[in-house]
């Protein structure tokens, strides 16, 4: 046994998936101690992401176990357990397959993407691959972005394009757009620890990727950004950060974590960058954060902001009827209230005077 | 009439006309997402049929930032229909050599690929005289709700076809913020003194080539309060409704389409005086027979709310009145169908 063991991990320490994190880890260590350098506090996470993070200190020391099942770890990241998506639990599957089924109604484009099963990826087996939350998440937040217009400049394969992602997460997001649009470039701005879900698992993801890190790369050269796949940023670096054009700056379900001050900083940097839009998905804060008060205000400080009304349940919760709750969305009125406690697809388009 | 630094250099190949009438709430978030355009040889021309003062300095504001903005004052009120055609007068004797037009709204929003779209439509197929996008519908609550595709009022041939077609499916209100050949507007009569001119223009237009709709939502539609044709009657006519104005909008068409493509014919040599005269009558006949239909699904909708706003003990008296009725008409059927059956076995 303690053979088998061994060999195993010996084999997996060989595997690319734990040389793309040692590398990953290198460069998150790097980041981390120019932080304590330089003492930024502008950038301090907020007192929701500090207790989040203090429950990851773990992976800097990562077994290659650990990192074969990176997606189970994530758990942290998106509160996705892979026990809630074992065999025996068909009956959720079926909801899946309701929800999905509702979303592809309103689809007009072909933009579901399955969670691939790489380094534990996890979900209900539904039409030939694995669906879980953030597999429909995507899905929906990429038909919102579709009915808000913003993916008709990616045009086939989003050559040429860059969007930034305020807090990637585990890589979920990015990894689906770069499927879609296999020559968008991916900017990603997060919290250094978070790299090494993101950075370990598209790079594993996309072994090809051309992979630009802030401090290693000279981002101020445009010619650098030039056929990169991603582009990692640590949050910290915010101000400095200056790609040669950006195309879409997006944030899902971290802007409701931050401090107003923190959101207004991403939102107005976006604004600086040039992008022509902003999305959202986000509630304005989440019950816990005393230290925001609205996000659609404070976007819509430098972006024109419209709400994409979707399903009428949000992105964590199943429908009873696929036909019925789909028909009930259409059937909201253009007109009606937003309800501040739930989550909301904003589009963002950007002001002349702010 | 405003000045502007960089007027008679070289003309833009797209004027955007934006006829404004008291809308400074929206008008900065329309500028914009004009002055943003992706497609930036083009030309906004404002011309302002408002009262209020704030409409001139917004136009100000951003006239000092970017110079392809033109704001003319009306000296009188013209009214909804002059005022739209005042753009393209305006538009006309400033830039004689402009190729394309849209006109655009004081109040809603456009995507930023929208004029870059149209025009990279419009340049394919020579052929096509006007194309415009789909919209998304923008609330109060800034929500956006897609709208159903709107056919493409393509040449299909036989006016019989696109006209029954354009009666029946246009959106006149969406598809009239397309971006148009400036020689189709012209022919097309720019906007005519009639109601509905914004159909009436889009019917002319498709005689003389494809009106195609691009299947992107790239237009943001604000909707500006409930539609009523007396509302639209008063604003388009200021200065007193005249005496042909009164008729039946329909029948508004079908006039000056027998007038301009029949008697003058205006529409030669692509439209002869015989296929203007079939297209007035036809043109007359559709639209009649559409807002008959209509009044018919009204009338039937609106009998059967009163039936269900009626007092319980007279809606229950009329059920059951019906109810025997049926068993009347039943019992008489079972009855013929016994003697008929008596009959064959016979």
């Amino acid at each position: 046994m303690r053979e088998s063991l061994d060999r195993r991990l010996a084999d997996l320490r060989e595997a690319a998936a734990y040389r793309n994190y040692e590398r990953i880890r290198e460069w998150v260590l790097e980041v981390k101690s120019r932080e304590i350098d330089e003492g930024s506090t502008t950038f301090t996470a907020s007192q929701y992401w500090t207790e989040e993070l203090e429950t990851l200190d773990y992976l800097f020391d990562a077994s290659p176990l650990v990192i074969e099942k990176l997606r189970h770890h994530a758990y942290t990241v998106t509160g996705l357990r892979a026990y809630d998506y074992r065999r025996g639990k068909e009956d959720a599957g079926e909801k899946f397959k309701v929800k999905l089924d509702a979303l592809r109604s309103l689809a007009e484009m072909d933009l579901f993407v399955h969670e691939s099963p790489l380094l534990g990826g996890f979900g209900h087996m539904i039409d030939g691959g694995l669906v879980n939350i953030d597999t429909l998440k995507y899905f929906e937040v990429l038909i919102a972005m579709e009915r808000g217009g913003l993916l008709g400049m990616f045009g086939e394969d989003g050559a040429g394009r860059i969007v930034l992602e305020v807090g990637a997460g585990w890589g979920g997001f990015p990894y689906t757009v770069k499927t879609l649009f296999p020559k968008v470039t991916i900017l990603i701005i997060d919290l250094p620890e978070l790299f090494l879900y993101s950075g370990t698992y598209l790079q594993t993801a996309f072994p090809d990727a051309h992979i630009l890190l802030h401090g290693r790369d000279d981002l101020t050269d445009p010619h650098a950004w030039e056929g990169a796949d991603f582009v990692f940023v640590p949050n910290t670096a915010l101000p400095e950060v200056a790609p040669p054009r950006l195309d879409l700056g997006l944030n899902m379900v971290s802007f409701q974590e931050m401090t107003g001050s923190q959101v207004e900083a991403y939102v107005r940097r976006i604004h600086e960058m040039g992008s022509p839009f902003l999305y959202s998905l986000n509630r304005e804060r989440s019950h816990y954060n005393a230290e925001l008060d609205s996000v659609s205000e404070i976007i819509g400080r430098w972006f024109w902001s419209h709400e994409i009304p979707m399903l009428p349940v949000n992105y964590m919760k199943m429908l009873r009827d696929a036909k019925k709750d789909v028909k009930r969305a259409r059937l909201k009125s253009a007109d009606a209230t937003p309800d501040a406690n739930e989550y909301r697809h904003i589009v963002g388009k950007r002001r002349i005077f702010t | 009439m405003t000045s502007k630094p960089g007027l008679g250099a070289s003309s833009p190949r797209v004027i955007l006309g934006m006829p404004l009438y008291n809308s400074a709430e929206h008008l900065p978030e329309a500028i914009e997402s004009l002055l943003g355009q992706t497609f930036r040889d083009f030309r906004i021309v404002c011309t302002d049929d408002g009262t209020d003062e704030q409409s001139a300095e917004i136009i100000n504001r951003y006239q000092q930032i970017d110079a392809r903005i033109d704001y003319y004052r009306n000296p009188e009120r013209l009214g909804l229909t002059s005022n739209w055609r005042r753009c393209v007068e305006v538009a006309l004797s400033r830039y004689p050599d402009a190729e394309l037009f849209a006109w655009v709204s004081d109040h809603d929003h456009w995507h930023l690929l929208w004029l870059e779209t149209l025009v990279a439509a419009i340049d394919r197929d020579p052929n096509v005289v006007g194309v415009f996008a789909r919209s998304a519908v923008m609330g109060d609550g800034r929500t956006l709700n897609p709208r159903s595709a709107t056919p493409s009022l393509s040449h299909v041939g036989l006016y019989t076809t696109r006209l029954r077609l354009i009666s029946r499916r246009l959106r006149a209100g969406h598809s009239i913020y397309g971006l148009f050949r400036m020689d189709t507007v012209r022919r097309a009569g720019i906007f005519r003194d009639v109601l509905y001119a914004d159909r009436l223009f889009l019917t002319e237009a498709s005689l003389y080539g494809s009106v195609e709709q691009v299947d992107a939502i790239l237009y943001y539609k604000r909707p500006t309060g409930a539609f009523s044709i007396d509302r639209q009657r008063k604003s388009c006519f200021p200065n007193g409704v005249p005496l042909y104005a009164r008729l039946p909008w329909w029948l508004q068409h079908a006039r000056v389409l027998a007038l301009e493509l029949g008697i003058r014919g205006a529409g030669m040599p692509r439209v002869s005086r015989g296929a203007g005269m079939r297209v007035a009558l036809l043109s007359g006949i559709y639209n009649g027979r559409m807002v008959a239909d209509g009044h018919w699904r009204w009338y039937r909708k609106d009998r059967a709310n009163r039936i269900e706003r009626l007092p319980t003990h007279v809606r229950k008296g009329a059920a059951e009145s019906s109810c025997s009725r049926l068993d009347d008409l039943r019992a008489r059927t079972a009855a013929e169908i016994v003697s008929l059956r008596r009959l064959a076995g016979k």
